[in-house]
């Protein structure tokens, strides 16, 4: 170059700031090359255990442990099993038995056995994660991987192209507000017009009970996916939204019950074991491991101190919180019980089964004392309302007994399908009963007439057509 | 003929109990699980398929010769097949081309017709340089066509082996889960599937999450393991339904009238030996589904033939083999004979004696074994003295008949053995243990004199179809009229339903009392229906001990067990009876039942008697007559039931005609061409001899008889009226205690324990020591050891010893210093051979 061209050549990269241009180029640069070096921290909590739970656990649980193998927490995680090979070698994946039988090629040995492989992701994030060594960033090694996920569940649809069972009423203790079972909801409704006001969201799939706390400003709601996992929500109804998830575990829960100052829940379902939890805390305080198969329902004694449990096991027991004791157990009903409280002097209880027939007995001698038949299938539910025992049915039929002589007092006929679901509302007197065809029905108990019928089905409107 | 034959006979014993062996592991309750697993998921990849050699077919024939699709969902199968020169078939739908003439109405896909749109359309199917059109209809095409809980969920569970016996289908169900037993419950599948614990199962609103689909593809943890793939007709019908709502099927749905199953009964020449098998539903609104994906196929004899879950059928050895078909209720089958050409196979030109041996040497032929040559002529009267009358023959007339030389003198002897009152008495054994006649049962008194009754039916040789008429309608006190012990023995409605059934039906019919009969086309109705022509007849108590007094109530139904509601009586395949008819019930039963066109009666009683003397059925076992389990014979055993009827039922007819066929009189010696052979008769079966008869004949071989109490001296074990409970030789040797009406209540397995028995068993013992048996006289009247061993071999086997054996026998006699106890020995030997043990 000449030094004209030269000197106009500086000048232009001079004026067009090389050192910024190179900067630029540097800066933007300068970071891809590092990320590029550095890989992302797996988190075994966050992006390990979800694949374990979701893939491994059913048959290596405590329900099934296939070659005595456990991946139902992490300590378990770490334990060989029948054939003696460390699951684990922290550092190494490939000598890792775990990630050897998860990305095998031979069918007849890969994890999960007889199912679809895990995704190429997946394996790459158990493969990461052994060869960044393995660790554990939750707070407790043996507890339950199921209660550690923090599961964010799916959006409702907007209009539901077919009913819903109504699994589980409430009232709002201080508005005219009915709280219904949906599809990963809750609905909530005007009880006199069938209009839905608001859906909180973020629940399990299926809702088997919702409790309101006494203090009416929370709620809590439980259930499930069936066969897989459940769960108990807490949900500030002010804000309609879950405030916190306060257990989780391997089965749904079918049923829920705040003491009378709403200090402690008692939970329990599928997985037959009834859990105490402490409410502000979601410490768990009591864990009774008794009945043989499902437990249906649940019911405090009015002093707090006992709680009387229902099972598909065809038993119905009486528990001493405190100290987890068993107190009666009442096998009179030879089928399936479906639902049980304690009468107001706490020394009977009412239960109801799939012998057609409600049973009172005392406690803790566990006698029967009154039969009460009238029903003509399953009856599913029990309530309390105003000193009087009112009962829902498959017959299709909601009925009303005295407490004393168990006599028939009144019958609520016409529903449209099985009634799963009773609600009182103190306050205006009417009792709302739900149905296997998303039907919800209230009732002026005063009259025995019916007040208002509607769908409590978000998009179905009563002719059964999507809005 | 010399030593080699024993050889013979005890390995084709060990051949026999390993067989037998392997047929209780197989067929016992040990394993069901394991087989029902294998035969019902076998995938049609899993078949080892060769290529078809398709050659120059003179037609092809197709089949359905016209269809008619009325809904966007559904399709049809199709099948092609050739027919050869000579009248062969072969399947040829893995080898044709399929083309559809507008693929705008319907398109040929994965071998079936797909509707595309309404209108009309030819499907053209072309092999070799033949070519065959069909016409094709398409309508209603926009028409919604709801999924069928019925036809389409329930069958799906069934396919898939969800209500199976094993599994969700057994009365407690599994984990919690029960559905009725194939299906034959659709009330409480409906409950159990849609409403049970809130309806958890299904999810209408994310089909593909519901428990019901994410357990059996093992999305979720299922005990049963891996039973539904995502591409499985199964899976697709079952989300559909899911995703309508789980709906119940209307009232007034289309039912199912009849299931058609294509091809019929086929013969395949290897190397053809595959075929496509198609069922079609015919349904009460005039259409036709091609259901083929939701059937559940099955083998009745898995060594022969295999059957894939989509209904294709692979032949593995010559032989016969039922394909079952079923839907919901119905069972049709299809009978697939596989035959194939064996090298060096000549047929032999074996004689015929009468149409016995044309309809067994035809199958024979067809399915390439030679049949044996005869037997011996001891061979033939030792074997015909056991089978008809139960004892071994006597030494004078071992001699006259071997010492005759008339061409004629089997046939006499036939004769001769039929007119002997042995024969009464021992096949009144066999019919008592059917009829369950034991002293428990019907008193002492009442043994006696329903035995006598039995001996007198068969001496006067009673029409067969009286005698069970006699039985079925007995009534009066048991002494006068000994056939109504029939109704003491069988004292509920289920039990005379059940024993009549198994006797003159060859129906198990007991597993239809609960649900629907697993195996067959039987249902709970049709059970039902058979108790309420028992339902009257009542039983009491008479003042003199040990009599009952059977009679017909008037009045009084039995009640359906699922709906409780009075279930009149319903004859079986035709129907309910008809009101007016006045007659008691049990005559009306009893008439249809012996009627000539009954397609039961006379086929099982031939049946019976065919095997008792030709050591096994046409139909095996004998009194399980199903589709599933075909004769192996069939032009035979209906030829036989046709001279059967047109005798007039006459039993000794028809032994007379079997005892004196060649087919009967062959010998136990196989050839190459038919050792494997065990079903088709191409020669004798070694037999051991019953525990009676086993008795009978120790006794006859040392000459010192048994004694039975409370019986006369010199009455035969075979000619027992009831079974002895304290007998050990008889127990150890299978004689049945007579609880019930199974044929196979007298074992026929062999165990250590007989083995001991006649090692150094008390009896043998007993009888080898006895101071006046036959070996024993013969000494002290100064006989021959010569002499003593060829009376012991004639008495024994109806032959002289061979060389060999009689030197064996003299060296060692020689040798020993005690005569008398060297003679024990001897005699202990022979009794011990597998030659005199079984019938050969």
């Amino acid at each position: 170059m000449d030094g004209k061209l030269a000197r106009e050549v500086r000048r232009v990269l001079l004026r067009t700031g090389a050192s910024l241009w190179c900067a630029t180029i540097c800066c933007t640069i300068y970071p891809l090359v590092c990320q590029a070096e550095e890989e992302t921290k797996i988190s075994f909590v966050k992006d390990v255990a979800p694949i374990v739970v979701e893939h491994c656990a059913a048959c290596h649980g405590v329900k099934a442990s296939k070659s005595s193998y456990r991946l139902d927490s992490f300590e378990n995680l770490l334990q060989a099993g029948d054939y003696e090979v460390a699951p684990i070698v922290p550092g190494n994946a490939e000598e890792s038995e775990l990630f050897r039988l998860v990305s095998s090629d031979d069918e007849s040995e890969r994890m999960p056995y007889e199912a679809e492989a895990l995704s190429e992701a997946e394996l790459r994030t158990i493969e990461s994660w052994i060869n960044q060594g393995a660790e554990f960033d939750g707070d407790d090694r043996v507890r339950a991987l199921v209660e550690m996920l923090n599961v964010q569940h799916p959006s409702s649809p907007e209009k539901y192209n077919t009913p819903v069972p109504i699994t589980a009423l409430a009232y709002h203790p201080e508005k005219d507000e009915l709280f219904a079972a949906g599809y990963h909801e809750i609905t909530v409704w005007n009880p006199d017009e069938g209009k839905l006001l608001r859906r909180i969201g973020d629940v399990a799939e299926r809702t088997y009970a919702i409790a309101f706390h006494p203090d009416g400003k929370q709620l809590a709601v439980a259930g499930g996916a069936p066969g897989q996992r459940g769960e108990v929500r807490l949900i500030d109804d002010e804000k309609s939204s879950v405030s916190t998830t306060l257990t989780a575990c391997d089965g749904v829960v079918l049923a829920i019950a705040f003491d009378s100052e709403g200090k402690r829940l008692a939970t329990a379902g599928e997985d037959r074991s009834i859990r105490i939890f402490d409410v502000a805390t979601g410490k768990l305080e009591q864990e009774i491991e008794n009945h043989a198969d499902w437990v249906l329902a649940l019911d405090w004694s009015s002093d707090d101190k006992q709680i009387v449990s229902t099972s598909r096991d065809k038993t119905a027991k009486v528990f001493e919180v405190e100290s987890g004791n068993l107190v009666a157990t009442y096998a009179g009903h030879g089928a399936t019980v479906f639902d049980a409280v304690f009468s107001p002097d706490d020394k009977h209880v009412y239960s109801a089964g799939a012998d057609d027939k409600i049973h009172m007995w005392n406690v803790p001698e566990a006698k029967k004392q009154k039969e009460a038949g009238g029903h003509g299938q399953d009856i599913l539910k029990l309530l309390l309302i105003d000193g009087k025992l009112t009962s829902a049915s498959a017959d299709r039929t909601a009925r009303q007994f005295d407490l004393g002589e168990l006599k028939e007092l009144k019958v609520l006929k016409d529903h449209s399908d099985w009634v799963c679901a009773l609600a009182y509302d103190a306050r205006n007197k009417r009792l709302a009963s739900g149905c296997f065809d998303g039907n919800v029905r209230t009732w002026n108990l005063e009259t025995s007439e019916p007040v208002f019928s509607f769908i409590a089905v978000p998009g179905i409107t009563a002719e059964g057509e999507t809005q | 003929m010399n030593g080699f034959k024993l050889q013979r006979v005890s390995a084709r014993f060990i051949v026999f109990a390993v067989c037998l062996g392997q047929w209780l592991l197989a067929s016992g309750p040990v394993t069901p699980v394991l087989i029902a697993a294998e035969g019902e998921w076998l995938q049609a990849e899993d078949l080892d398929l060769k290529p078809i050699e398709v050659g120059q077919p003179e037609q092809l024939v197709v089949q359905p010769e016209r269809i008619d699709l009325r809904s966007n969902r559904l399709s049809m199968h199709v099948i092609a097949t050739g027919v050869y020169e000579g009248g062969g078939v072969q399947d040829l739908t893995r080898a044709a081309s399929f083309s559809s003439s507008d693929e705008s109405v319907m398109q040929w896909e994965a071998g079936e017709v797909k509707s595309r749109g309404n209108g009309q359309a030819i499907l053209v199917v072309t092999v070799a340089d033949q070519t065959v059109e069909i016409p094709v209809s398409v309508s209603d095409f926009e028409q919604p066509m709801p999924h069928s809980f019925q036809f389409e969920t329930q069958t799906a569970v069934t396919k898939n082996g969800c209500n199976s016996g094993a599994c969700h289908g057994s009365p407690s169900g599994k984990g919690g889960f029960r559905l009725s037993l194939l299906a034959y419950d659709a009330e409480l599948d409906q409950e159990t599937l849609i409403r049970e614990a809130f309806g958890r199962r299904t999810n209408p609103l994310e089909p593909k999450k519901s428990l019901l689909l994410q357990k059996p593809t093992m999305k979720i943890s299922h005990g049963g393991g891996k039973r539904l793939r995502v591409s499985d007709p199964a899976y697709v019908a079952l989300e559909g339904w899911i995703r309508e709502g789980c709906h119940v099927d209307p009232e007034d749905a289309p039912r199912c009238v009849k299931l058609e199953v294509l091809p019929e009964d086929r013969l395949l020449r290897f190397p053809a030996h595959t075929q496509q098998v198609v069922a079609r539903a015919h349904f009460s609104d005039g259409t036709i589904r091609d259901v083929t994906d939701l059937v559940k196929f099955s083998s009745s004899d898995t060594q022969v033939a295999s059957v894939a879950v989509d209904g294709l059928v692979a032949g593995h050895v010559r032989g016969q083999a039922a394909i079952l078909v079923r839907y919901l209720e119905k069972v049709e089958t299809v009978v697939f004979t596989f035959v194939e050409n064996i090298e060096g196979f000549k047929w032999n030109d074996s004689p015929e004696n009468n149409f016995i041996d044309t309809f067994v040497n035809s199958k024979l032929n067809q399915l390439q074994y030679l049949p044996s040559g005869l037997c011996t002529d001891d061979e033939f009267m030792r074997r015909l003295y056991l089978d008809v009358l139960g004892i071994l023959p006597a030494i004078a007339e071992v001699h006259e008949f071997l010492d005759d030389s008339a061409s004629d003198k089997r046939e006499r002897l036939v004769e001769l053995v039929l007119e002997r009152p042995e024969y009464a008495k021992f096949w009144a054994l066999r019919w008592g243990d059917l009829l369950k006649l034991n002293e428990k049962k019907v008193t002492a008194g009442g043994m006696h004199k329903y035995y006598e009754w039995i001996v007198r039916s068969f001496a006067n040789n009673v029409p067969f179809d009286d005698f069970c008429r006699d039985l079925l309608t007995a009534e009066g006190s048991t002494y006068h009229v000994p056939a109504a012990n029939f109704y003491r023995t069988a004292e509920t409605v289920n039990s005379c339903a059940e024993t009549s059934a198994q006797l003159f039906m060859g129906v198990r019919i007991q597993c239809a009392k609960c649900h629907n009969h697993p195996f067959e086309r039987w249902t709970q109705n049709d059970y039902v229906g058979l108790t309420a022509f028992f339902n009257r007849v009542n039983r009491k108590q008479s003042v003199r001990t040990g009599e009952m007094v059977v009679w017909t109530g008037r009045r009084g139904e039995v009640s359906h067990p699922r709906s409780g509601e009075p279930a009149p009586p319903s004859l079986p395949l035709i129907g309910f009876v008809d009101e007016n008819d006045t007659r008691k019930r049990r005559e009306i039963f009893a008439e249809w039942l012996t009627s000539d066109d009954n397609p039961f009666f006379s086929k099982v009683a031939v049946n019976r008697i065919w095997a008792h003397v030709l050591g096994r059925g046409i139909v095996e076992p004998v009194d399980d007559f199903r589709d599933s389990n075909p004769p192996s014979n069939a032009g035979l055993l209906e030829a036989l039931a046709e001279d059967f009827r047109k005798s007039g039922y006459d039993q000794k007819h028809i032994l007379r005609v079997i005892l004196n066929s060649h087919t009967y009189q062959r010998s136990s010696q196989p050839n190459e061409f038919n050792q494997d052979d065990e079903k088709l008769f191409s020669h004798s079966r070694v037999r051991l001899l019953g525990a009676e008869q086993l008795l009978d004949a120790i006794c006859h071989v040392t000459s010192v008889p048994e004694k039975f109490d409370n019986l006369p001296a010199g009455t035969l074990a075979t000619q027992l009226p009831g079974p002895r409970t304290n007998h050990e030789f008889l127990k150890v040797f299978g004689q049945p205690e007579r609880e019930t009406a199974c044929a196979c209540e007298r074992s026929d397995d062999s165990n250590l324990s007989q083995a001991l028995a006649l090692f150094n068993g008390p009896l043998i013992h007993g009888k080898l020591k006895d101071e006046n048996n036959r070996f024993r006289q013969l000494i002290a009247s100064e006989k021959s050891n010569d002499e003593v061993v060829t009376q012991l071999y004639l008495a024994a086997l109806c032959r002289l010893p061979y060389s060999d054996e009689m030197k064996s026998a003299l060296d060692y006699l020689v040798k020993k210093e005690n005569r008398v106890e060297a003679m024990e020995d001897v005699c202990w030997a022979l009794l011990n051979t597998n030659e005199f043990l079984f019938q050969h």
